[in-house]
């Protein structure tokens, strides 16, 4: 159509009409918070009681009803120094014997059999010594991290299931071996909600479908997944987060347009809360736009910092997972995977420790640094962990095999105790025994730093109250500080 | 309970009863000071009533509790504390099944043992008389749940403003507003009743010219006339149909993705069973014989329409898995709750804790799903016509050559890497066994190392060596010392070549044995190639495979070669499957054959059937769910609670057909309410229970008990026709209600849920997208067929339930769009709002071709002038006339919009430019995906969005399109 076309069109300017048609910013709080605080809703006044057990159809309805969406932010069980976890998640199941657990006695009888296992031993091909003022034993491949043990916590009594990749995998980011149930980082959103609304809740950096899943929570509950890599194009970052046929300008035009139209309707028909959330979610994510998109953007990190993580992909992500729990977003997961090491253990594992204890240690102190490491949870692990057994498939250097009995993972800021080994794998570090951890008492743990009760956390669903540690858990209250 | 009763149960139960009823007031003292307070402090937590918690199904916070004990039997043997369980779990060593459990750190002195101990010589005297309570559903209150209750007609009742009602369904509402003094809402204008009919049963906006049509008729039949025409519509199917598919939790594939399969994780033929679901919904099949097909169309001898077997794809199209319990749980699942809202499978691990569903009623269930399978081949229920089916036919047969030239090339090799090896590889298999000495491991770990092993023909090479002792034999009795015995080829029953070659030998060492038996399989070398391919040429004839026995049986180790006409791709895939991991993933195209039949023209549509197992058996009881320790067999029969407490165990084979004829009888209280209550919950947002899936106990109360008696009536009175129940309600006044609020009725019932007003509710994904589509007059209204993709460029222009559904792998804008989780049944969706859903309204491709096409359609097009334009866009997108606000509005907007053209212009510019890379981005991974294994359907029928900046007027459509009341219906 020719846009000089003399149609009957009434002559406006510019101005006046910019004038009738934005809203002021008294109309339109920049925030969530602004609203909320706005309409006298501190958040003092959001418990988490009226919000649970309500179906988002209801809870959308509290919404414009002055109340909170169902991803405003709420009051976990009990006051929690934790407000943001980062699950770095090493799929493929790192050793445990070559990480975060010393074993002397295996290295001492290595290449013999020992009593009950299958297989010849095989002694740790690293070195391990004490670290920080607590003295924990670290090894040679994370030499960042050991600097930093007396702000982690290391558990080198947990333990699994089934050590099979896939059912370990589902284990550890839903707390189920089959049935699909909500993933962690949907627990968590769900439990707590999320600070900044024009942020997804929950992002996770690559990994699989069902560690994101929300299953039978509603679906705004789900991970919102980025494919992200440096040389990422941002446009891709999140699901039509960039339009390509209308210029910004114009489209706050529209929408300001579609709020008029909108508004007429309400008024026509009638006050519907659903109404009001729903104009609400587009002022969202109109500025989700500019602000998600930004905050993949690392470039605009200060050069000293980006310095700290390095030059790799995974310090990139790490740098991400940083700033995004920086505007708000609650669970933050990365995968940083590939530590199935049947063979060729020695070369393959350092390399993989290498690629993390740099960024990783570089997220502890950046987030102290900030004053954000008390109020972050990191959680480093993977599904499972290895044999000390060879394992016996040819190789000429040797790995090792899928072990459930025995794994290890560590835990920093967020509230935990750091500088200490929590539990132990008997002497070869063949299967956890003193103070064990199954998953579900981790799952359990990272519920109560984050302040809630894991048994009284429950969604009901076709009849049940459902856990996200199911019938199963205990809190370790020595990981908390 | 008297003493004989007592003592008749503690028999039964095998306790010892030591004249323990008279309790002595030192002995009640006794168990007062020593030990209540112990049991309270250190066991009730997980063991009691009072707490709720029935750990290993087993109380102590009664007399009856203890002395009946839990899964392992009694906890105290009276008089015998050193066989008591409760003593001897407290004194055990074992930390895994101390009590109470390590975790709790609660560890009991000495002297409360010793308290204890005495307690049980004294015949565990106990004052906690009272009920052996469980938490458990199994009481007389739980069976007297209403909707256990057999449906009875009621009367209407009476109503004081006695002309307000249409129909005797809305004296059940009104009498209830009336009784909270409140007044129903008045009757909304016949736009909005049209728009909502519509949307109601086929799930589309009504077209310009349906609205025209009811706004002229003046009849009094004029809605009812609507009805009718829309509940003929085929897309009627297509709309109740889908809810349906919620129920029936339908996904395209398997959700497993397991790594390490070879198989494909999609269902290829999944969408037979969606498109069967649509007919009958078109074809307003009686839901009692809906239900019967879905659970044993495979037994009726009166399906009229042979595509109808397709039904059972109600059992088979669920989430999969290794473990067949799991698969079994997943039907039982979706049967109880889709038809009877029961969560049975609750009491998979347990009696249900709520409803009185034992675990023997689960287990009688497991048996009926235990006895039915799945056939190897899925039977034909539609051909193609000839000409596309001989392209397919060959492309096909293409795939499968590939794969069976693959099977013998990978088979093939690796036996002949084994026999090339074959000494080495015996010995560091039989050596290297999980019992062997640190010895034997080192040496087995050198020969790997030596000979260079492959790891994965070992494996395979361990299941063969239990196989053929009648060639390992020998070795295995070098290895243990008895060469004399039974070795040297003396042994009968030897292969005839390896009798031959080890006749009169005795090796000096393992390594001579290790080259003896290299050569017997280098032996059959020369004969392999010919073997193989006699092997794969398709031609049947057995009198094919040449030379003797003895050499055939040398060559299938470790890998075993079928031939070629007795290998449905089914069966070698299931070959394949056993076969060790490594070897498992090496060019198959079982994944681009399911390609094929779920994209490819000309294919046959098959149909997801089951069959019974030729010998039925009942399950046993797995204690705590574990399917390795078994309680009692249940015979194979329906649920307690609903044959009045005593079940006939069913007869003909595994029972399928009677179970499905019990879930269909009228008698049945369950089945009709289900159904009538889902199908009011879809048309007034909320059902009379607002726990569509489950009616038990938990469940809150029917707001309207009597009303959905009524329905249950009507529909089972008027032989089960859903139409008719659907023109029931919408004839009823109280569905034409307006939505408008009452502020003072919003006080005395915020949640509406006694419907003085009608809901406002928010359209679902499918509506949303279909309705898209339906403005763009670009909607296919093509019905039934292959799953299509309606979520990425280019995406297709049929209507969303023909979508492909991953379970495994939502698409993120149907989950962000509330799409229901196909993980297990659920039948009601929830409309949550969220900024991804305005994103993709904002900024997708599709949005913008949705806002162009509308300002293509002829009638815009032909707009006599601006004003008419608007009416025109206007009667499309909302299916109403604009109001004077809103035409001068939109005048406005596209009046500054075509001034602002040209800065726009210069804005859009680098986002278009980027826009069109992305589209040649999205044509090179749509190339690479084709290539790719585990590639996703994707129907590429339709065009890539062209990257151009919208018009003002385009523009102002799009707004529209974002605005409330297109997702809204009111």
């Amino acid at each position: 159509m020719n846009p000089n076309a003399s149609e009957n069109l009434p002559e406006f300017s510019r101005e006046k009409y910019l004038l009738e048609h934005s809203f002021t910013p008294d109309m339109m709080p920049a925030t969530r918070r602004d609203f909320l605080l706005k309409t006298g809703m501190g958040f003092g006044a959001l418990s988490l009681g009226p919000l649970f057990g309500l179906n988002p159809y209801e809870a959308s309805a509290a919404t414009a009803a002055g109340l909170a969406t169902p991803l405003s932010p709420k009051a976990p069980h009990f006051k929690a120094k934790a407000k943001a976890v980062i699950h770095l998640f090493a799929s493929g199941a790192p050793s445990h014997v070559d990480t975060w657990d010393p074993k002397p006695a295996l290295t001492k009888y290595d290449n013999t059999s020992l009593p009950g296992l299958e297989g010849l031993a095989f002694g740790s091909p690293f070195k391990f010594q004490q670290s920080g003022k607590s003295g924990v034993e670290t090894s040679e491949v994370f030499p960042k991290l050991g600097e930093l043990i007396d702000d982690i916590a290391v558990v080198r009594s947990l333990w699994t299931d089934i050590p099979a990749h896939e059912v370990a995998a589902r284990m550890m980011h839903t707390g189920s071996l089959q049935l699909p149930k909500p993933s962690m980082g949907s627990w968590v959103v769900y439990g707590l909600g999320t600070e900044n609304q024009n942020m997804p809740g929950f992002i996770t950096i690559g990994g699989a479908p069902e560690w994101r899943q929300s299953a039978f929570l509603p679906g705004m509950y789900q991970g919102c997944n980025v494919n992200y890599s440096s040389k990422m194009d941002l446009d891709n970052v999140i699901m039509n987060i960039r339009n390509q046929f209308t210029p910004m300008e114009r489209q706050r035009r529209e929408l300001d347009y579609v709020k008029k139209l909108n508004q007429m309707h309400s008024a026509q028909l009638q006050k519907d809360a659903q109404f009001e959330a729903r104009i609400q979610s587009f002022e969202m994510a109109f500025k989700m736009q500019t602000e998600a998109t930004d905050a993949f953007d690392v470039t605009k990190e200060p050069q000293e910092v980006r310095d700290m993580y390095g030059t790799t992909e995974v310090a990139a992500k790490l740098l991400v997972a940083r700033r995004l729990v920086e505007r708000g977003v609650r669970f933050v997961q990365v995968e940083v995977g590939g530590w199935d090491h049947h063979g060729n253990l020695e070369t393959a594992l350092r390399g993989k420790a290498g690629e993390i204890d740099g960024p990783a240690a570089a997220l502890i102190k950046d987030l102290r640094q900030r004053g954000m490491l008390d109020s972050t949870l990191i959680i480093w692990g993977g599904e499972f962990g290895r044999t000390v057994t060879r394992d016996r498939n040819g190789n000429a250097s040797p790995g090792r095999d899928h072990n459930g009995r025995a794994m290890v993972a560590w835990m920093a800021g967020g509230g935990v105790k750091g500088g200490q080994a929590y539990g132990s794998t008997d002497e070869f570090g063949a299967r956890a025994v003193e103070n064990k951890v199954h998953i579900h008492d981790l799952h359990a743990t990272l519920m109560a730093l984050l302040g809630f009760d894991h048994t009284k956390f429950t969604y009901r669903y076709n009849g049940r109250d459902f856990r996200f540690t199911d019938n199963f858990g205990n809190v370790v209250k020595d990981l908390i500080a | 309970m008297n003493k004989t009763a007592f003592l008749a149960l503690a028999g039964a139960l095998g306790t010892q009863a030591v004249g323990a009823d008279e309790i002595s007031k030192e002995q009640i003292e006794f168990f007062e000071k020593k030990i209540r307070p112990v049991l309270s402090e250190n066991c009730y937590k997980c063991h009691s009533v009072e707490q709720g918690k029935s750990r290993g199904n087993f109380t102590l916070d009664t007399r009856d509790g203890i002395r009946k004990g839990g899964e392992n039997g009694a906890a105290v043997v009276l008089g015998d504390p050193a066989k008591s369980p409760l003593i001897t779990s407290i004194k055990t060593e074992d930390e895994d099944a101390v009590m109470p459990p390590k975790k709790e750190n609660k560890k009991l002195t000495a002297q409360q043992i010793a308290d204890l101990e005495e307690w049980i010589r004294m015949g565990a005297p106990d004052p906690r008389i009272g009920p052996g309570k469980k938490l458990s559903g199994l009481t007389p209150e739980a069976r007297a749940h209403w909707a256990y209750q057999p449906v009875k007609k009621p009367e209407a009742p009476k109503v004081k403003n006695r002309g307000w009602a249409f129909t005797p369904l809305d004296n059940f509402i009104l009498a209830k507003i009336e009784e909270k003094g409140m007044a129903p809402s008045p009757i909304a204008d016949k736009e909005t009743i049209l728009r909502r009919a519509t949307y109601d049963l086929i799930g589309l906006p009504p077209e310009p010219k349906d609205i025209e049509d009811f706004l002229k008729d003046e009849s009094p039949y004029a809605f009812a006339k609507v009805i009718d025409r829309l509940l003929s519509s085929p897309h009627y199917g297509e709309r109740w149909g889908r809810y349906w598919l919620d129920t029936a939790r339908y996904s395209d594939t398997t959700g497993d993705r397991q790594n390490n399969r070879v198989e494909d994780y999609r269902y290829p033929y999944a969408w037979t069973y969606r498109d069967y679901v649509v007919r009958s919904f078109n074809e307003d099949k009686p839901y009692d014989r809906f239900v019967v097909e879905q659970i044993a169309a495979d037994q009726l001898t009166d399906l009229k329409d042979p595509r109808s077997i397709a039904a059972l794809g109600f059992l088979t199209v669920g989430q999969r898995s290794n473990n067949k319990n799991d698969i079994i749980d997943d039907r039982i699942d979706t049967v109880t709750k889709g038809f009877l809202a029961m969560t049975v499978s609750c009491a998979r691990c347990h009696d249900h804790k709520f409803d009185p569903i034992p675990t023997t009623d689960y287990y009688s269930l497991h048996g009926i799903f235990s006895s039915t399978e799945e056939p190897d081949e899925k039977p034909v229920i539609a051909q193609s016509d000839k000409a596309s089916a001989a392209e397919f036919g060959k492309q096909m047969a293409k795939l499968e050559l590939e794969n069976l030239n693959n099977y013998y090339s990978v088979a093939g090799k690796y036996n002949r890497m084994f026999r090339e090896n074959a000494g080495a590889y015996i010995a560091a298999a039989e050596l290297g066994g999980r019992m062997s000495s640190e010895k034997d491991q080192r040496l087995s770990s050198e020969l790997i190392g030596k000979y260079n092993l492959n790891q994965d023909i070992l494996r395979g090479l361990r299941g063969s060596l239990r196989r053929h002792p009648n060639i390992f034999g020998p070795f295995n009795a070098y290895l243990d010392g008895k060469w004399d015995e039974i070795g040297s080829g003396k042994k009968t029953g030897l292969n005839s070549i390896v009798g031959a070659a080890l006749l009169d030998i005795k090796p000096k060492d393992l390594g001579e044995l290790m080259e003896l038996y290299t050569r017997i399989f280098t032996s059959v070398n020369i004969k392999a190639a010919e073997f193989i391919r006699a092997n794969s040429e398709s031609a049947s004839a057995a009198d094919k495979i040449p030379t003797e026995a003895s050499v055939v049986e040398l060559l299938q180790i470790p890998l075993r070669i079928n031939p070629a006409h007795l290998l449905t791709m089914e069966k070698l895939e299931d070959e394949v499957q056993g076969w060790p991991l490594g070897l498992r993933n090496r060019g198959w195209v079982f994944a681009k054959i399911n390609d094929l039949k779920m994209t490819g023209k000309g294919g046959d549509a098959r149909a997801m059937v089951v069959m019974d197992s030729r010998r039925p058996k009942n399950s046993p009881v797995f204690i705590r769910g574990q399917a390795d320790t078994h309680g009692e067999e249940v015979p194979r029969r329906f649920l307690e609670v609903l044959s009045g407490g005593d079940p006939k165990p069913f007869k003909l084979g595994s029972g399928r057909l009677e179970l499905a004829r019990s879930i269909a009888d009228k008698k049945n209280p369950l089945t009709a309410r289900v159904i009538a209550n889902r199908v009011w919950m879809h048309h007034f947002g909320e059902g009379l229970v607002r726990t569509p899936d489950d009616l038990g106990t938990m469940a809150e109360k029917p707001t309207h008990p009597e009303l959905l008696d009524y329905l249950a009536d009507y529909l089972m009175e008027q032989g089960w026709s859903l139409k008719k129940l659907h023109k029931l309600i919408m004839l009823s006044k109280v569905y034409q209600e307006s939505s408008y609020t009452v502020a003072a009725h919003e006080q005395v019932d915020p949640g509406n849920r006694l419907l003085w007003r009608a809901n406002v509710r928010r359209l679902d994904f499918e509506s949303i997208r279909d309705s898209l589509l339906t403005f763009s007059g670009k909607l296919e209204p093509v019905l039934g067929g292959q799953p299509v993709n309606i979520t990425d460029e280019p995406y297709s222009f049929r209507r969303s339930v023909y979508g492909y559904v991953d379970r495994g792998n939502l698409p993120e804008l149907m989950a962000a769009f509330d799409f229901s989780n196909p993980q297990a049944p659920n039948s009601k969706r929830v409309a949550t709002i969220v900024p991804q859903q305005a994103l993709y309204l904002m900024n997708s491709a599709m949005a913008v071709d949705v806002a162009r096409s509308v300002m293509e359609r002829p009638e815009v097009v032909n707009s006599r002038d601006n004003l008419n334009k608007i009416f025109n866009i206007y009667r499309i997108v909302l299916q109403r006339a604009p109001r004077r606000e809103e035409i001068q509005m939109a005048l406005e907007f596209v009046g500054f919009e075509k001034r602002e053209e040209p800065q726009v212009l210069a804005a859009a510019k680098p986002m278009v430019e980027k826009g069109m890379k992305k589209v040649e981005e999205m044509k090179r991974q749509m190339e690479r995906e084709s290539n790719n294994r585990l590639a996703a359907v994707r129907n590429k029928e339709s065009q890539f969005v062209e990257r151009k900046p919208l018009t003002a007027w385009e523009t102002c459509v799009h707004a529209l399109l974002m605005s409330n009341e297109v997702v809204y219906v009111n």
